[in-house]
């Protein structure tokens, strides 16, 4: 039953370096298959969920590591501000963060992680929402440069309904994935949080369930 | 999490399960009652003391016939005697905790009460320790101040459960039961679940991820 299975607490398992995660491993490759396949467009993808402890972090750094891994130049980027733990998963000598890119810190760009291809641009210490910077120019740019730059960019943003946040990330980026966990997560935040992508017209990928 | 829909909704969204919860309960109870737990029957008899001849009152001697009647020198042969003719298969000790003596404080008269599980065993019990006790009483207490004991008479009790107790707390438990249940359901419903992401067509599942518990998210 999956009020027994307890995969919270501890570092965030990166599955394609885990022998014994392989079908885990197949199914987040397929997850990018659909994603390269259905929306070759989608170049800044936004993952976040209705609450938090539900796999959007999970979902985000290996999905940027499965992009990275099949050559494309990914770029993960850690958007939850109130939670930061990109930089605890990926290993690298970041001088700022996105909190200090948004401030016009211009030396302030992504650092390279232990895994060929793949670029992170972490929080280093925990914020309070940043809304309002969010919403400026300033984001919107940097998002611009980077998919420039990239061929993809992964954010792991905070809970859509926690926080504004990743509600006005979903409006600046190409498409929103959302994750839920079966068993675990209620039926009325998975609905409330597509209501609040229709009503910000974002682009909205679809569900990750996680069993 | 119950806390925006009243109890009664609640119970009342599960009514099937709250009550197939409260019959199947109230069933179980009554026959777990009626098959597992036995009754038992006790058997009284009353014994007086005499009064001697030089006025002395036996009163003084009642808790020593009360505890003469729970010695071997009484219980050996009602023991043997249990065994030969009814198959009595409890100890020395068995026996001797099925007694029980009770007198007032000041009276002449003293009542020994056998329990056990068979009504013919227990009155034999009380009056044949009864009738030993008379017999051995007045060779070891003095004898010129004893007299023979009278016996009273002999009263067999059949005890058992109240049935309506049991039919009671087998509907409180029952409902209680069903209480608990239906607001579990109810959490539970409230959560999405494989059957829910399947019949829901608005939510575009796009990949599920099975995990053991060897992943940490």
């Amino acid at each position: 039953m999956a009020w027994f299975k307890r995969h919270t607490g501890g570092q965030t398992t990166v599955v394609f370096e885990q022998p014994h995660a392989k079908q885990v491993a197949n199914q987040l490759r397929a997850l990018r298959t659909t994603l390269i396949q259905n929306h070759p467009r989608a170049r800044t993808i936004q993952v976040t969920s209705p609450n938090i402890r539900e796999g959007k972090t999970f979902v985000a750094a290996n999905l940027a590591v499965a992009f990275a891994r099949i050559g494309q130049q990914t770029l993960i980027v850690d958007a939850n501000f109130g939670a930061p733990t990109i930089h605890q998963i990926f290993t690298g000598a970041p001088s700022g963060g996105l909190v200090e890119a948004l401030n016009n810190h211009n030396r302030n760009q992504p650092v390279a992680t232990q895994y060929e291809n793949l670029d992170m641009m972490p929080i280093l210490t925990a914020q309070d929402s940043m809304g309002d910077q969010l919403a400026q120019p300033r984001f919107k740019q940097l998002l611009v440069s980077w998919s420039q730059q990239y061929d993809r960019v992964i954010i792991d943003s905070a809970a859509l309904l926690n926080e504004p946040d990743a509600q006005i990330i979903s409006t600046l980026v190409d498409a929103t994935l959302l994750t839920l966990r079966v068993g675990r997560t209620k039926k009325q935040p998975v609905e409330d949080a597509q209501a609040l992508l229709r009503v910000a017209q974002a682009q909205n990928l679809g569900w990750l369930a996680i069993d | 999490m119950i806390k925006s829909r009243s109890l009664f909704q609640i119970i009342r969204a599960h009514k099937l399960l709250a009550t197939v919860t409260l019959v199947i309960t109230v069933v179980l109870m009554n026959v777990f009652t009626m098959v597992l737990v036995k009754p038992y029957y006790s058997s009284e008899i009353d014994l007086i003391a005499t009064q001697s001849k030089n006025g002395d009152t036996a009163t003084k001697n009642i808790q020593t016939y009360q505890d003469l009647i729970k010695t071997p020198l009484v219980l050996a042969p009602v023991h043997r005697e249990l065994v030969q003719k009814y198959g009595y298969q409890g100890s020395m000790t068995d026996l001797k905790n099925s007694i029980d003596t009770t007198t007032e404080e000041g009276s002449r008269v003293f009542t020994v009460t056998a329990k056990g599980e068979r009504p013919l065993v227990v009155r034999y019990i009380a009056n044949r320790s009864a009738t030993l006790l008379e017999t051995e009483a007045s060779e070891l207490v003095n004898p010129s101040n004893v007299r023979p004991l009278k016996i009273g008479k002999t009263a067999v009790h059949r005890h058992q459960l109240n049935p309506w107790i049991v039919v009671t707390l087998s509907v409180l438990t029952g409902m209680l039961l069903a209480v608990l249940l239906s607001i579990w359901r109810d959490i539970s419903n409230a959560k999405v679940s494989r059957q829910y992401l399947d019949e829901a067509d608005h939510l575009h599942v796009i990949e599920t991820l099975k995990l053991d518990d060897t992943i940490t998210l």
